[in-house]
């Protein structure tokens, strides 16, 4: 077999930056391997993938120095639309890759470029659109399709041109759970048709079945090797920003034989050497806390005017002041409906919602911003100011608080978030885990005694998930009432006091957090599944939630 | 939110060439300006009626019923002013209203609902890639009709990036609804700016998907739509061309004109 | 001119033209139906606060960008017609006229691409050229409506050159908010993404810029306030002042 990819010294600058985003990076790919490339935010795994079809440095200029073959084409020599017949590119946003008014014209697309006969580019539609499942979407607007099936389209797109290499890079972050599972399974059949390809992705689970793993550390490959290798060296992960397989953390900490990638994995070696014996999961029943209720549906419905859909279907809630609480279901479930509620964005086609016992009908708009926070998922569709101090004060002195007071309060609100002293920055120049802490802080700053957020972590890294997550925990402690809408289930798990599972317009579960994730049978009707660690915690009948605490119970028991 | 005024139904009009589409709906236009007299006028919106229901088109008509309306009022009232005619019936100082001013001005309301009617049915049965297609094979250089039908994709993509963006800001005390009109201006700003930053952000991230795809503005490429003139398109091109000639010869033999201008 | 034609070959410059019209039919349809003024003609366009701005920035992606996008408002407003040709026109200039005279009209102008935004100069230009680019985009879209009979010229061209005028001084603020992200963050100031033998010289710019000015104004003036009997002849010779002006930057 011959190699695919070869990589020798690479190191690029961006022009007018001065921090190398590749330096000396190193490696090969062997034809009809599988490989996965995961590190943080600004490792340079993006900027790789770019340097595979000649984007870096034709497109992105920059000082390049290395050399970089692709089937025996150096590619700083060839231009990117040479390069599309042997490399196909696929980026984490979709929405920025589909330009066609139809679908089977995005598939259609590339071989026009590549001046295919007609019949051909026909085959080639039938041949991709049936790969990927969207045989009988042909005819739909690509803007009316649904965010897994917008990403298997734009894969379907890409296929079309037949590269005999596929980069993929980050293709799931923007997805829910099953878009995700749509994708995966795409790349699986790829991998099954033994086609190369290169994946970037944040999740270990995806790792776990490639031929070599690589992981970057700003700019740098640090290691390269099967997943066994590089997936168990935990301390090497943590630098790189990446999450470690928890079965394997588990494990380390315990000081149990073997290193297993999954949980199948690891049920089989506990059996095997007999390490802890499964005993009756006690859950906890009763709501964790008695205070007034601060938040309130009565049978709720809610009918969308422009779709005739119902969205919500008799929905009853009543949410406690100080609570932590985490919204998950799939798409489409009504989550974010629901939340809209509560902040009175949305008013029920029928029944009520309360604030403090007062109908939010009473309640003006502007007030109720005071009242209940949110911050929705994505950051940039909020920032419009020139420096982060005007962008945080902006919701106060829409209340017409004087310039002082509003100073005040925005050091406050930037203090919570770990931005003090970024007052003048030009939030736009901003990273996105930073915009979206700005996002937070603008909320925080009215202080409602209600935040909610829209999918806090997504399109973060594993470390800025952690410092994200870390920053509600505080804001809890410190009283708030806090509300995520999230499809990351170690989320909810490890952060959230009561789980509410949304399916169809309805609340399917509703329960603290442990008692939720026991419910393996019912999690799955909503299509969810507990986080790894919980899965293995149901199994051996442990009740902790977090990495420690699962270790604590299985020394102690 | 659907914006787009295509109905897929398959009627005889729906299966003509795009090329036909294009043209034919520039040959309804011409004889929708022949024409100032009321009556005539009425005759040529009323075929457009029977055109409409012939295509299926008519559920258009009905979501524009307002525009519709307004535009035949609107127009009564307003063109008396500007006309001038033979036959005064009323005037005070320098305002005049005369007889055929007065007809004129149903006649160009008449007109102006022909137009939008004569655009709807072209729109209920044309579909955004056939138009694009259609004005391809009519001469259009490629990028810019590259730039158009990319413009038809971005267009819901946006919109509900403005919708969720009017939320967002509302949920931070934004209050859109009330205050004089240069309040409202200025609250434009927070809605204005992200959207026009999330959508040029869009730019550069497009233009490499697309040079990944092989795109080269000048290179040659071929298509995969293949639309075929047939019988039916050099028919429906004759008649509609036949058509246009009898209304104009019509006109210029003194026929269907309440004032000599258009 | 040249650049006009040139900046198709532009990956970056075509997607902004898309992007451009999208953002600009988005905002149309979105107020379209929200203050009528002449119904199925014109109505309060909250969206003109746009062509301006993404003319300053990206240049000839603007005027086609505008046109392209007004075409789209039409099209889906469900006002396609004849009147389309020269929304097409007017629009283009409105997207056109603001870059390709903000380095022509001299001596107002000071020659230079960059916009100094903190120069009081660079205010009174982009006010003039508010004015101006609105009233020209105005002339030549009532002149072909008289023509066409479906609107009295006076009224149509007043009508548009206030409401761009207006909507372009509220775009000075978008600019200014905009101007730093799009020209260092994400660098698609137009002149930065076209090449610079594309770009090329203007024919006889300053005397381009000076026909623009006189035809828009008193095609707008004479015509709708002074001599508005001979609006149609006004309207039409304006017009060709506009347009020859409009060639020769």
């Amino acid at each position: 077999m011959g190699v695919a990819i070869s990589i020798q010294d690479l190191s690029f600058t961006y022009a007018e930056t001065t921090r190398p985003a590749l330096r000396n990076v190193s490696g090969e790919v062997e034809e009809g391997t599988y490989v996965v490339m995961m590190g943080h935010e600004g490792a340079g795994k993006s900027t790789l993938c770019c340097s595979l079809n000649a984007l870096v440095p034709r497109f992105f200029r920059g000082e390049y120095a290395g050399r970089v073959v692709v089937h025996d084409v150096e590619v700083a020599k060839a231009r990117v639309a040479e390069m599309s017949r042997r490399v196909g590119l696929v980026l984490q946003d979709f929405e920025a890759q589909l330009f066609s008014t139809s679908v089977e014209l995005e598939v259609a697309f590339g071989p026009e470029n590549l001046c295919l006969p007609r019949d051909e580019i026909e085959r080639r539609i039938d041949r991709y659109l049936r790969f990927v499942g969207l045989a009988e979407m042909r005819r739909r607007e690509p803007a009316s399709l649904s965010g897994g099936q917008k990403q298997r389209l734009a894969i379907a797109s890409v296929l079309a041109l037949e590269p005999l290499v596929l980069v993929m890079d980050e293709p799931t972050t923007d997805l829910d759970p099953i878009g995700r599972e749509e994708v995966l399974s795409v790349a699986d059949m790829l991998r099954q048709e033994r086609r190369t390809l290169l994946v970037v992705d944040q999740d270990p689970d995806t790792a776990v079945d490639a031929d070599q793993v690589w992981l970057m550390r700003e700019g740098e490959i640090v290691a390269q090797g099967p997943p066994r290798q590089v997936l168990t060296d935990l301390a090497l992960l943590e630098s790189c920003g990446v999450q470690p397989p928890p079965t394997v953390a588990l494990f380390q900490a315990l000081g149990w034989p073997g290193q297993p990638l999954t949980v199948e994995e690891a049920i089989a070696l506990i059996r095997e050497h007999n390490l802890a014996r499964p005993r009756p999961l006690q859950t906890p029943t009763l709501p964790a806390n008695g205070r007034p209720v601060i938040l309130e549906l009565r049978d709720v419905d809610y009918v969308y005017p422009t779709r005739a859909v119902e969205a919500l279907k008799g929905v009853n809630l009543q949410i406690r002041e100080g609570e932590f609480l985490a919204l998950v279901g799939q798409n489409g479930s009504g989550k974010t409906t629901l939340a809209k509620h509560l902040n009175g964005l949305l008013k029920p086609t029928r029944g009520e919602v309360l604030f403090r016992g007062r109908p939010l009908g009473e309640i003006r708009r502007t007030e109720m911003a005071r009242f209940v926070g949110y911050v929705f998922q994505n950051p940039d569709h909020q920032i419009f100011s020139n420096t982060v101090r005007e962008e945080v004060g902006f919701s106060l002195r829409m209340a017409g608080m004087d310039a002082k007071a509003v100073e005040e309060r925005v050091a406050e609100a930037l203090a919570v978030v770990g931005l003090s002293g970024y007052e003048e920055e030009v939030p736009f120049t901003l990273t996105k885990g930073e915009r979206q802490r700005v996002a937070v802080a603008s909320v925080l700053a009215a202080q409602p005694q209600v935040i909610i957020l829209d999918e806090p972590t997504t399109g973060l890294d594993y470390r800025h998930q952690r410092s994200m997550m870390e920053m509600l925990r505080d804001l809890h402690r410190r009283g708030h009432t806090v509300i995520i809408i999230t499809h990351s289930m170690w989320v909810a798990a490890e952060y959230a006091e009561r789980v509410v599972v949304m399916r169809d317009g309805q609340i399917l579960l509703d329960a603290p957090t442990r008692t939720a994730f026991a419910q393996e049978g019912i999690l799955a009707e909503a299509s969810l599944r507990p986080p790894p660690l919980l899965r293995l915690g149901n199994w051996l009948g442990t009740s902790g939630i977090p990495l420690d605490a699962m270790v604590e119970e299985l020394r102690t028991g | 939110m659907n914006i787009f005024l295509y109905l897929d139904e398959n009627t005889w009009f729906h299966r003509l060439d795009p090329r036909t589409k294009i043209i034919g709906v520039l040959l309804l236009f011409g004889i929708v300006m022949v024409f100032n007299h009321p009556l005539y006028m009425a005759a040529v919106a009323l075929g457009l009626v029977l055109l409409g229901a012939t295509a299926k088109a008519l559920p258009n008509f009905w979501r524009m019923r307002y525009i519709l309306a307004l535009l035949v009022v609107f127009s009564t009232v307003l063109w008396p002013f500007f006309a001038k005619g033979p036959t005064p019936l009323w005037s005070w100082g320098r305002l005049e209203v005369s007889r055929e001013s007065l007809m004129y001005a149903v006649a160009m309301g008449l007109r102006l609902a022909s137009f939008v009617a004569a655009g709807l049915i072209f729109l209920s049965i044309t579909t955004n890639e056939e138009f694009t297609q259609g004005l391809i094979r009519l001469g259009l250089p490629y990028p810019v009709a590259f730039a158009f039908s990319t413009a038809l994709r971005l267009v819901p993509t946006f919109a509900g990036a403005g919708a969720t963006i009017v939320q967002a800001q509302i949920s931070r005390g934004l209050d859109v609804e009330s205050g004089n009109i240069f309040q409202r201006a200025g609250k434009f700003i927070p809605l204005g700016v992200p959207l026009f930053i999330y959508a040029v952000r869009h730019t550069n991230m497009l233009a490499m998907a697309l040079e990944s795809k092989g795109f080269n503005p000048g290179a040659p490429r071929t298509w995969y739509l293949n639309p075929q003139m047939r019988r039916a398109d050099y028919l429906a091109l004759a008649l509609l061309t036949v058509a246009f000639l009898a209304a104009l010869f019509l006109r210029l033999q003194g026929y269907g004109q309440v004032l000599p201008r258009l | 001119m040249k650049a006009v034609i040139t900046m198709w070959k532009n990956t970056r410059m075509i997607i902004l033209v898309a992007v451009c019209a999208a953002i600009y039919a988005a905002a149309l349809l979105a107020f379209k139906t929200a203050i009528p003024l002449i119904p199925g003609i014109t109505e309060v366009r909250v969206a003109n606060i746009f062509p301006m701005v993404f003319s300053l920035l990206f240049g000839p992606a603007a005027a086609w960008g505008s046109a392209i996008g007004n075409l789209i408002g039409d099209i889906f407003g469900g006002t396609l017609g004849l009147g389309s040709i020269f929304g097409f026109i007017g629009n283009f200039l409105l997207g056109y006229l603001p870059y390709a005279m903000w380095t022509t009209l001299k001596p107002i102008a000071d020659g230079k691409r960059e916009l100094a935004l903190g120069n009081w100069r660079s205010w009174v230009l982009y006010v003039i050229l508010a004015l101006v680019s609105s009233a020209a985009c105005g002339v030549v879209i009532a002149m072909w409506l008289e023509v066409l009979g479906l609107v009295p010229y006076p009224v149509l061209v007043s009508i548009i050159t206030i409401n761009d005028t207006v909507g372009s001084l509220i775009g000075g603020l978008l600019l200014l908010a905009v101007y730093g992200v799009v020209r260092r963050q994400l660098r698609l100031i137009w002149w930065e993404v076209m090449e610079l033998e594309d770009i090329g010289k203007p024919a006889a710019g300053v005397l381009g810029a000076w026909l623009v000015v006189a035809g828009a104004l008193v095609g707008w003036i004479l015509g709708a306030y002074v001599l508005s009997g001979q609006a149609l002849v006004i309207g039409i010779i304006t017009t060709i002042l506009i347009l020859v002006g409009a060639f020769l930057m």
